[in-house]
Order: C-alpha cells, then structure tokens, then sequence
C-alpha cells in the first residue's frame, strides 16, 4: 500500500506528460475543422499518407538510387521506408562494432584489468550534448573541416563525407553506439564462468565455446541494445537535419514539416500515430523473441 | 481504485485545459508587446564599417524606451512567417513585422488594424516612393488596402550570390542565364538552395521562363522535375542561416540568396580581413521581391504605442542604425542619402522603378499555398 503511494508522482507525471498528449494526438488524428469552423471525424489524415495522387520512386535500402529499380509509391511511404532502412543500416554496424566491443570490455572486466577506465571512456561522450556532438562532427567533415585539411597534406581529397547517406550514418552510429554496447556489456559480465569451464571440459575449443555457449546467452542484450539504437534512429531528425544537409525528409522531419509549416494537424498526428504503431510493434517483436530466449536459454 | 481514476481524470482535464487556454490578464497599457524576425533589429551597441564609411549603431529598443519613458517593452522574435502566424492568435502583439503575402492575408482574414496615418507623420514623410506602385495580390481592391494596414520595414530581393573567384563576374541577369548555375554538375555539393518552398520553386520557375505565381499544372511539373533532378545530380546543400558561413568560407560556389544575406557575408569577409568583392550577387529579371512590414494586429493592446513605435522607426537616424545593423534594403529615403555609394546605387538591392515593375512578389491564396505545399513534399520526398 505504501509503495503505491511513493509511485503517485510518477503516475501524475506520466498522465499529464504522456498520457494526456498522446490523447491529444489520437484526437487531433481523426478531427478536422470543416469552412465553417466546426470539428468533424475523419480519415482524410490517414488517407491522405496513403494517397497515390503523388508518388516517387521507393528508395528502400537503395532500391532507386543504387538498383535503379522504379517502383512508384506514395510519398510518405518513401520517407518512411528511408528513415527505416537508415535505422536498420546503422543498428546493424552498431551490433557489428559494438559486440566485439562490448566482449573486450567484459573479458577485462573480469580479468580485473582496468576495464572501469575503457568503459568510462565509453560513456564520456554521453555526458555532453548531442546537438554538441554532431556540431563537433560538421567540423570533422567538413570539405574544409579537420579531416579533409589533414589528408590534404598528401595530395588526398577533398572527400564528400557530409550531407549523404554515409555523414547520416556516421552520425547515428557515433550517437548510438554506447546504446548498444552497454547492454550487451551488462549481460556478458553476468555470464557465469562455471558455465564456460563446463564447455571447456568437455571439449569445446573457444570458437564452439563461443558459438554454442556465450553468444546464445548474450542474446537478450542484443535484443535490448538494438531496442535501444533501432527506436531513436528511426526517430531522429537532428542528425539528418544537421549531417543531412536539410536535404533529407525523414519521417521525424515529415511530422515536423506538417505541425510547423504546412500546419495539418490531421497529417502530421495521423503520421505520428502511424510511427508509434510501428514502433510499438517492432518492440513487441523484439521483447517476444528475448522472453523465448530467456526462456530457452542453456541452462533454462 | 475508483479514487484513482477520478484522481487520473482531474489530471487530465486539468492538463487539457492548461493547453487549451492561455494565460494573461495583466494591465497591458504600460507594455509595448513587439514580435520581429531574429536579427532584424538594432539591438547592440558598436560600430560598422561599410565601404570604408564608420556607423555607430545601438540598441533602438533602448532608445525607444529613453524617448518614451513610460512604456515597457516585451521583444521576442521568430524565423519564420509560419511560426508567427499561429502565435497572434495565442498572444496579443502590439507589433508584428511579417512579409508581404502574409500581411495579405492577415488583411484578408480581417487580423489586423488600419493604421492611423496622422500618427504616423515620419511614414508619410520618408516612405520610398518606388514602393508605391506593387502589385501585392492579383485581386487589386486588397493590393490598393495593403499600405493603409502596414508600413514598410525593410526589404530585399532573390537573387543568385556567387563566388567571383570560381565563376567570373556575371552580368547578363536574364533568369535563364544567372539561374543554369544551379542546375549545373560542375557544381555537385557545392550549391546552396533555401529549405524555403516559395525560393526553391521560385527559383525554377524564374529559370524556365514561368511566373513564381503560377498555377499551370504542366508549368509547376515542369518546375518539380527540375528541382528534382537537380537534388540527385547536383546535390544542393540545403540551409537558411548555416549556408551564409559555407558561402564565407568557399565551401559553397553558389546559390539562391536573399540580397541582406549577401551583405552578412561581404561583412563576414570583410571582418575575416577577406575581400568582400570575392562573393558577388545577381538579380535576375522578373524574380522575386519581398518586404517586410510593421502591422498592428487586430487583438493587439496598446495601439497608442504600436504608433508611436512605427513612426520612431522612421525616425532617420533609427532607420540608419537598422539598416546598418540588418543589411537589407531599407525603404527610407533619407537612409540611401547616408549609406555608401555603391549599395545604394547596385541595381541588386535597390532595383530601380524599372527592375521593381518586373519583379513578382510572391501571392498567397488557398489553391497556391496547397499546390505548392504537395510539390514541395514530393521534391523533398525524393
């Protein structure tokens, strides 16, 4: 009884932060205002992302610019698909980078080899601002920035790392990484070392220690890590607005455009709506498969 | 249980109510209430080198205050029509200085008041008669009324701002000529295009030949293509405030600018020890002019201030500290008699009756602002 009292601020909190404006957005989602000024239900906000009065071509994971493929698809459908296949291409390298990382860190960790000092350099960027941070990478990339300056010393470039796909990319990795790494970090430290002597014993050599033992138990950090790179990647509009060079609409952008400038709330709550339907499902997908795996784990 | 979700509720309708209603209540009669652009203004004291000539500038706000002891004044600015728009409703401004489309439909939309022209004796004294005669809206009863609810702030033109030193110095301002830079790949990377639709499709319309008003479905396409194909092959760098240190610093070759930002950067490189000559600007024939102005909004408060204030803006020697301190063209005849030669007589900032009769502003009504606005998501959708 009396824990439920402690949680009163908390419950407050999230109705009038959370609860509340997500209402509100559902609301404004199905309503618009008629000439006359007068509120009426609708689906106009919906249809209107599904309408194939407008179309370009599909630019998911490349399709047009790279595969020259021309598959004609509504608009808002393309800038969904591109924030998609940029989040899932930058929670890929994250994984990618981050395990062998985040295997380093743990192995040290319980060696007692000075781990807390690498992991602390891990989380030192965090501690600044993101907007800083990306600030901090215009001037790295820059065609007259620090890098270009410096491989033009020997006759190199300038390189276009900014204002595409790769800048983008670099961005969301760079921001993101620590995401991934530290929960993955977390669950390879939990790993009993008993368990790893066992497969030692009966005769697994390292990679089959890795493969079959370590790896499959480290799997609900995956799921978390990429939890937490995948949400606020497809969510983000500072790093494409900023490294993008205001050339990319992404979903985060589209949302804003219609509440700041095109001013249809129908649009831009229905979008929303849209965006956290998905990103409500895919966490579905992901706690589904960690719970399985927990469940099923070696020694479960 | 039930407690809770009646507690739940409260919350909520509390909440719902904070949003839908806003606060005030204050006595207003003492306060001025000013909503400008960001850096529109003279607000700091220092001094300016044009063309070799010392100004000094200073606050105007405090010197509106050291005239006018008795009012206080709340400034805050915005970056963007847009943005006001859908604040004058939520607060009550005695001062808004948005651009001209949106001054008529504010007029059209019966938010604004008429100005009383007695007050305002430096308006009629110094306004620039090559303002007289501007088509604001093709319906000419509300173009004829736009003068009688706004006064000229500050204006300037769109134009192309090019770096000398890598394209040679342009002087043909055919719009087919000055604009086929940024559709050129030698430029890829190396273009910077507004993240403003009106500009951008301006822009392309100016190039072809079109009106930056047109409806024509088969002209826009034509407009959309181009600015498509140009976000592939050339890959603008798209901006507002961030393009003007890219130009600065050469990282940009070229591309559409507002005659005032032209002048930020020539002042940039002039204060970088550069030659300010290095960056030039273009204005091509039958593109666009805007001009911002002081409006009095329809809820505003304190209406015997707002006067007072627009007139003090005429002042001269306040009209000359903001036309130092903006950069853009300032609609003050005295001004151009103290401001250097050579931008008061450059065509680009203060295009002569000629040039203005061939200049468009841009119109606003339902059917282009719809038009534009779905052409715009689609390029930006690519």
């Amino acid at each position: 009884m009396r824990m439920q009292k402690l949680a009163a601020p908390y419950i407050i909190w999230m109705a009038v932060f959370t609860i509340a404006p997500l209402l509100l957005v559902a609301f404004y989602a199905f309503s618009a205002y008629d000439a006359a000024g007068n509120l009426y239900f609708t689906l106009q906000g919906f249809r209107s992302i599904f309408s194939t009065e407008s179309t370009v071509a599909l630019d998911f994971l490349g399709l047009s610019s790279i595969w020259h493929v021309d598959l004609q698809v509504p608009i808002y459908i393309n800038v969904f698909a591109k924030s998609l296949s940029l989040a899932l291409v930058s929670t890929l390298i994250c994984l990618v980078a981050g395990y062998p990382a985040a295997y380093i860190l743990a192995q040290r960790s319980k060696a007692k080899k000075g781990s807390s000092f690498l992991l602390f350099l891990f989380v030192l960027p965090m501690w600044m601002n993101a907007l800083l941070r990306t600030y901090a990478w215009l001037a790295l990339l820059e065609p007259n920035g620090i890098i270009n300056s410096f491989i033009g010393i020997f006759g190199l470039g300038p390189v276009q790392f900014l204002y595409n796909d790769f800048g983008i990319g670099l961005g969301m990795v760079y921001n993101y990484l620590p995401f991934m790494v530290l929960p993955i970090h977390s669950v390879l430290l939990k790993i009993d070392r008993s368990v790893v002597e066992a497969a030692e014993d009966l005769g697994a050599n390292k990679k089959q220690t890795f493969l079959k033992v370590i790896f499959p138990l480290s799997l609900p950090g995956i799921f978390s890590g990429i939890n937490m790179v995948f949400m606020p990647a497809m969510t983000t509009f500072l790093i494409p607005d900023l490294l993008g060079g205001g050339r990319y609409l992404l979903i985060g952008n589209a949302i804003e455009r219609q509440f700041m400038v095109s001013r249809d709330y129908t649009v831009g709550s229905a979008l929303s709506i849209l965006l956290l339907v998905f990103v409500l499902a895919s966490m579905r997908v992901l706690t589904k498969y960690e719970e399985d795996n927990a469940g099923g784990g070696v020694l479960g | 249980m039930k407690r809770r979700t009646l507690a739940l509720a409260a919350v909520l309708i509390f909440t719902v109510s904070l949003l839908l209603t806003s606060c005030g209540g204050k006595d207003r009669s003492k306060t001025l209430v000013i909503y400008n652009w960001g850096e529109y203004m003279s607000r700091e004291s220092d001094t300016y080198t044009l063309y070799g000539q010392d100004y000094e500038i200073t606050d105007v706000i405090e010197d509106f205050k050291t005239a006018y002891p008795e009012y206080d004044v709340v400034y805050s600015t915005y970056d963007d029509n847009e943005k006001m728009y859908p604040m004058i409703d939520k607060e009550s401004f005695d001062i808004i200085i948005p651009s001209d489309y949106m001054v008529v439909r504010l007029i059209k939309e019966n938010r604004l008041q008429k100005l009383d022209m007695t007050k305002l004796p430096n308006v009629s004294k110094y306004v620039d008669p090559r303002l007289g005669n501007i088509e604001f809206d093709p319906d000419e009863a509300i173009s004829n009324q736009v003068y009688s609810y706004a006064a000229p702030y500050m204006y300037c033109t769109v134009g192309l701002i090019y770096n000398r030193d890598e394209l040679g110095m342009l002087s043909d301002n055919d719009p087919a000529q000055v604009w086929q830079t940024l559709f050129d790949t030698r430029w890829e990377n190396r273009i910077g295009m507004y993240n403003s639709m009106r500009e951008s499709i301006g822009a392309a319309l100016n190039y072809l030949g079109y009106s930056l008003n047109t409806v024509a479905a088969a002209e826009l396409e034509e407009a959309k293509q181009l600015l498509i194909e140009q976000r592939k092959e050339v890959k603008p760098i798209v901006g507002i405030d961030d393009l003007k240190d890219k130009y600065v610093s050469g990282e940009l070759a070229a591309g559409i600018a507002w005659s005032g930002d032209h002048v930020v950067c020539q002042q940039k490189l002039e204060d970088g020890g550069q030659d300010p000559e290095m960056l030039q600007y273009i204005l091509p024939e039958g593109s666009n002019m805007s001009i911002d102005m002081m409006c009095i909004p329809e809820n505003a408060q304190n209406v015997e201030a707002a006067h007072k204030f627009i007139n003090f803006m005429y002042e001269p020697d306040v009209a000359l500290k903001n036309a130092v301190y903006v950069g853009y063209s300032s609609p003050h005849i005295d001004v151009l008699n103290k401001l250097p030669e050579e931008i008061t007589s450059n065509n680009s900032y203060y295009p002569d009756a000629e040039t203005v009769a061939s200049l468009e502003l841009y119109y606003s009504s339902e059917e282009i602002d719809s038009t534009y606005d779905k052409i715009w998501q689609t390029i930006l959708a690519n």
